[in-house]
C-alpha cells in the first residue's frame, strides 16, 4: 500500500513529511510520498491533483454485481466520449486514468471481455477526467473508480469492510446502477436481491445531512440489453416486469431516477474454461445507450 | 368521441349564444343582444370550417410523429393468362431475376428479355470466378496472442467460387415493401417448411405482415431508400426467391469485396476493405463516421469495390446463407448458444474497424430480427439465361437454386 522507503535525515524531508495530505477520498491522513491512501487504498495521485490543480472533483459512483458489466461501461463510456465529442468531452488527468480504457478496449477489440476486477482496492482502476459540455458550454472534474462488484457485495452484507467505498459511496454526488438485464429475464432473482440490498445500504449512508441519497440523481442501467429486446425498447417496463421489488424501492427511495438500457456486444457466444468456467466471448462490438445515462446523471448534477 | 364532444359543446354554446340574441332582440335588451351576437360569432370562427385549418388537421400522425410512406397500394391481380402484364408486372416488383430463369425466359420475346437483361445489369454486378481466402485473422487484431500453431490455424483457408451475380445495393425498405404488399408472407411455398409455424411470428409494430420496425404494414417515407433492417435470415430467404435470386455464401460475399487476384498457385493478393488495406472511415457508415443510424444505399459512394457493388462494409451487416460455426472463431472451446448464421460488413454502430473488414464474420440466430441486419441478394450466371438458345435446347430441371460452385482448394 505505502511505499516503504528510507527517509534520509534532511530537514526538507522531514518538514515534508510532518505536513499529512488528506486523501481525496476518506480524507484519512498520509504522507506526500504515499501512493495509495494507507486507510482506504484510493489512489493519492487524486489528492496531489485536487491540490495542486485548485479543483475538487465531483463523484460518481457506478455500482452493481460481479459480472454485470461496470468495467465494460465504464471503459466504452471513456473511450466514445474521447473519440467523439459532439455531446460531452472526457480529457483523462493522469496516466492512470487511461488505464481502464485501454485495457477494456483492447480486450473488446480482441472480441473478448477484459478481465474481472480484483476485489483488492489498491488494485482497481480509477479515472480522473475532465468533462466538457458544449451547450452550455461548462468543464468540471470528475472521478469514478471501477469498483469490484464482489467488494461491493461484501461491502453491503458487512458495511465499512471496504472503507473505500463506504467513503466514496458517502461523497458521491450521483451514482450509476448497473443491473445484469439477462440474469433479471432469467428468472434469478439473485441479481435483484443484490441491488435491493445496494439501495437500502445507499440509504443507511445518509447521515441526516441534505446531501442526501433520497435527491441524488440515480440512473439504473439495464445492461446486456442487446440480449432482451423488450428490454431496449422500455427499460422501466422491463424493471417493473422482471424485478418488480427492485422497481417499487426504487420508486420508493429515489425522487430522481430513471432506467436506462445498454448494450456493448451485438450477440454472444460462451467459451467453456477450466479456470473461470463460462465466459461470455462478444461475437462484434455495437454500443447502444452508454453516453445516456451519464448525461442525464450530470445534467441533473450540474443543471441543465 | 372527440369529434362527438367538440360537437355537442359548438351546438350547446350556438343554441344559448342564439336565445340570448332572441330574448335580447324582443326585450329591447342591449346588453343581451350583443352578448348573443358575440356568442354567435364565437361558434361561427371557432367550429366554422376554414381550409387553412383543416390543412393543419388533416393528416393522421403516427404516434411517433413520422409520416408513413406514400407507398402504392396492394397491385390489382394481374390475369394469368396475360403474360404482357405479368411481366410488366414482374419487373415493376424488381423480379427480373425471376424472369431470366431458363424455364420462364424461353417464354419471353426478345423485348422482353432485352429489359430483364437491362434490369439485371443495372442491378446487379458481376463477380467472376476465382479463389477467395476464408477465415484468415486479422494480426492487427491479435498482436503477439497467437503463439505459431494458432497461427497458422488462422491463416484460413482457400475457396474456388464460381461466377454470379451479386446485388450492387443492400434491398431497401421500397423494394421489400413490393414483396410484402404482393403477399410474400402468405405464400408458403417462399418459406422453408420447418419455419411455416413462426412465421405468424414476423409482423411489424402493428402486428401487420412485415418488417420489425414498420407499421401497418409499410415503412416510414424517410427510410424508402435505406436498407431494410429488422427481417430474419427466413425473411431474407423468402424474399430472395420471391425476387428469383438467394442469399450469397460467405465465400461470394467476401469475393465481393475483397477481390482476390491470384499470383500463383500459392500466392493471391485479398484486399482487406473493399477500397484497398486501409480503412477510410468517410467510405463507409460506421461507429463516428455516419449519423448513428442506417444511410440511403447510394450514399457513401467511395466506398465502392472494384466490381461496383455499394456499401459493403458499413451500413447494415448483411445476411449470408452460410452458418456460423464456433470453429471459425478465434477462440478455443467455443460453443453457441443457438444455432446462427453468419453475417458480414458491420453496420452503422459497428465501433472497431478490424470488425468492419471483408473477413470478418459475425453470427446471430436466424429468428433475429435486428435494428442493424439487412441483405442483398445474389444469383449464379449458370442459374440464368441472358440469351435466347436454340429452340431445341434442353431446360434444366426445377427453379430451386443451388449456389454457385464453392469448391475448397
Amino acid at each position: 500500500m505505502t511505499k516503504g522507503v528510507i527517509v534520509p535525515l534532511e530537514s526538507a524531508r522531514l518538514v515534508e513529511y510532518a505536513v499529512p495530505i488528506a486523501c481525496y477520498v476518506c480524507e484519512g491522513e498520509n504522507t506526500f510520498d504515499s501512493e495509495f491512501c494507507r486507510y482506504c487504498a484510493a489512489p493519492m495521485a487524486l489528492a496531489h491533483q485536487a491540490n495542486s490543480q485548485k479543483v475538487h472533483p465531483r463523484m460518481v459512483a457506478t455500482v452493481g454485481a460481479s459480472g454485470a458489466g461496470k468495467t465494460v461501461y465504464l471503459g466504452m463510456l471513456m473511450d466514445m466520449l474521447s473519440r467523439q465529442p459532439h455531446r460531452l468531452q472526457m480529457l483523462a488527468r493522469g496516466a492512470f486514468s487511461i488505464t481502464l480504457q485501454q485495457t477494456t478496449l483492447a480486450a473488446l477489440a480482441r472480441c473478448e471481455f477484459p478481465d474481472k476486477t480484483p476485489n483488492e482496492p489498491d488494485r482497481w482502476n480509477w479515472v480522473h477526467c475532465q468533462v466538457r459540455r458544449p451547450k452550455p458550454r461548462q468543464t468540471f472534474e470528475l472521478i469514478m473508480p471501477d469498483m469490484a462488484g464482489e467488494a461491493i457485495l461484501h461491502e453491503v452484507d458487512h458495511p465499512h469492510s471496504f472503507r473505500v467505498i463506504t467513503s466514496f459511496l458517502k461523497k458521491s454526488s450521483g451514482a450509476l446502477i448497473l443491473i445484469d438485464a439477462v440474469k433479471l429475464k432469467e428468472g434469478g432473482r439473485n441479481q435483484e436481491f443484490f441491488n435491493m440490498k445496494l439501495i437500502s445500504y445507499l440509504g443507511e449512508l445518509d447521515d441526516g445531512s441534505k446531501n442526501r441519497w433520497s435527491k441524488k440523481p440515480v440512473a439504473l442501467i439495464l445492461t446486456k440489453a442487446d440480449e432482451c429486446d423488450d428490454c431496449r425498447d422500455d427499460p422501466a417496463r422491463y424493471a417493473r416486469e422482471h424485478a418488480p421489488g427492485l422497481w417499487q424501492q426504487v420508486q420508493e427511495r429515489f425522487r430522481n431516477h430513471r432506467f436506462f438500457a445498454t448494450g456493448v456486444a451485438g450477440a454472444c457466444a460462451v467459451r467453456h474454461s477450466v479456470t473461470e468456467g463460462r465466459v461470455n466471448v462478444p461475437l462484434r462490438i455495437e454500443p447502444h445507450g452508454v453516453v445516456e445515462p451519464f448525461e442525464w446523471v450530470l445534467s441533473n448534477l450540474l443543471g441543465r | 368521441m372527440r369529434a362527438n364532444k367538440t360537437s355537442v359543446i359548438a351546438g350547446g354554446l350556438s343554441a344559448v349564444s342564439v336565445l340570448a340574441l332572441t330574448a335580447g332582440w324582443l326585450w329591447g335588451s342591449l346588453p343581451m343582444i350583443a352578448a348573443g351576437a358575440t356568442g354567435v360569432g364565437y361558434v361561427a370562427w371557432r367550429w366554422a370550417p376554414r381550409p387553412g385549418r383543416r390543412r393543419k388537421r388533416a393528416p393522421a400522425v403516427p404516434a411517433s410523429g413520422a409520416v408513413e410512406a406514400e407507398v402504392r397500394p396492394r397491385a390489382a391481380p394481374v390475369d394469368p393468362t396475360d403474360s404482357e402484364a405479368l411481366v410488366e408486372q414482374m419487373l415493376a416488383q424488381g423480379r427480373y431475376g425471376l424472369l431470366l430463369r431458363p424455364q420462364i425466359a424461353r417464354n419471353l420475346n426478345d423485348a422482353q428479355l432485352a429489359r430483364a437483361r437491362a434490369a439485371l445489369e443495372e442491378a446487379m454486378a458481376l463477380v467472376p470466378e476465382g479463389e477467395v481466402v476464408l477465415g484468415k485473422i486479422d494480426e492487427m487484431l491479435d498482436g503477439e496472442d497467437l503463439d505459431e500453431e494458432e497461427a497458422a490455424a488462422y491463416q484460413g483457408r482457400a475457396v474456388r467460387v464460381g461466377c454470379y451475380f451479386l446485388d450492387r445495393y443492400p434491398v431497401t425498405n421500397e423494394q421489400y415493401y413490393e414483396f410484402v404488399a404482393a403477399g410474400g408472407y402468405e405464400q408458403l411455398s417462399l418459406w422453408d417448411e420447418s419455419i411455416w409455424t413462426a412465421v405468424l411470428e414476423f409482423v411489424d409494430r402493428t402486428g401487420e405482415p412485415g418488417p420489425r420496425y414498420w407499421k401497418n404494414g409499410r415503412y416510414e417515407s424517410r427510410w424508402r431508400g435505406h436498407p431494410v433492417v429488422g427481417v430474419s435470415w427466413y425473411e431474407a430467404a423468402a424474399y430472395a426467391r420471391w425476387v428469383g435470386k438467394r442469399l450469397p455464401s460467405d465465400a461470394e460475399w467476401v469475393k465481393a469485396g475483397s477481390w482476390p487476384v491470384t499470383l500463383s498457385s500459392t500466392s493471391r493478393v485479398q484486399r482487406k476493405y473493399p477500397w484497398g488495406d486501409t480503412m477510410d472511415r468517410s467510405r463507409a457508415n460506421l461507429w463516428g463516421s455516419g449519423p448513428g443510424t442506417t444511410v440511403s444505399v447510394d450514399r457513401f459512394a467511395e466506398g465502392v469495390s472494384v466490381g461496383g457493388v455499394h456499401q459493403l462494409i458499413g451500413n447494415v451487416w448483411e445476411w449470408t446463407r452460410g452458418d456460423l460455426r464456433a470453429s471459425d472463431l478465434r477462440h478455443p472451446n467455443l460453443t453457441l448458444s443457438a444455432p446462427m448464421k453468419s453475417i458480414r460488413g458491420g453496420a452503422f454502430d459497428t465501433y472497431f474497424d478490424g470488425q468492419a473488414t471483408c473477413q470478418f464474420q459475425s453470427g446471430e440466430t436466424p429468428m433475429g430480427r435486428k435494428h442493424n441486419i439487412g441483405f442483398r441478394c445474389a444469383v449464379g450466371i449458370c442459374d440464368l439465361m441472358l440469351s435466347k438458345p436454340p429452340a431445341d435446347a434442353a431446360v434444366p430441371d426445377g427453379l430451386e437454386n443451388a449456389p454457385a460452385e464453392e469448391v475448397p482448394v
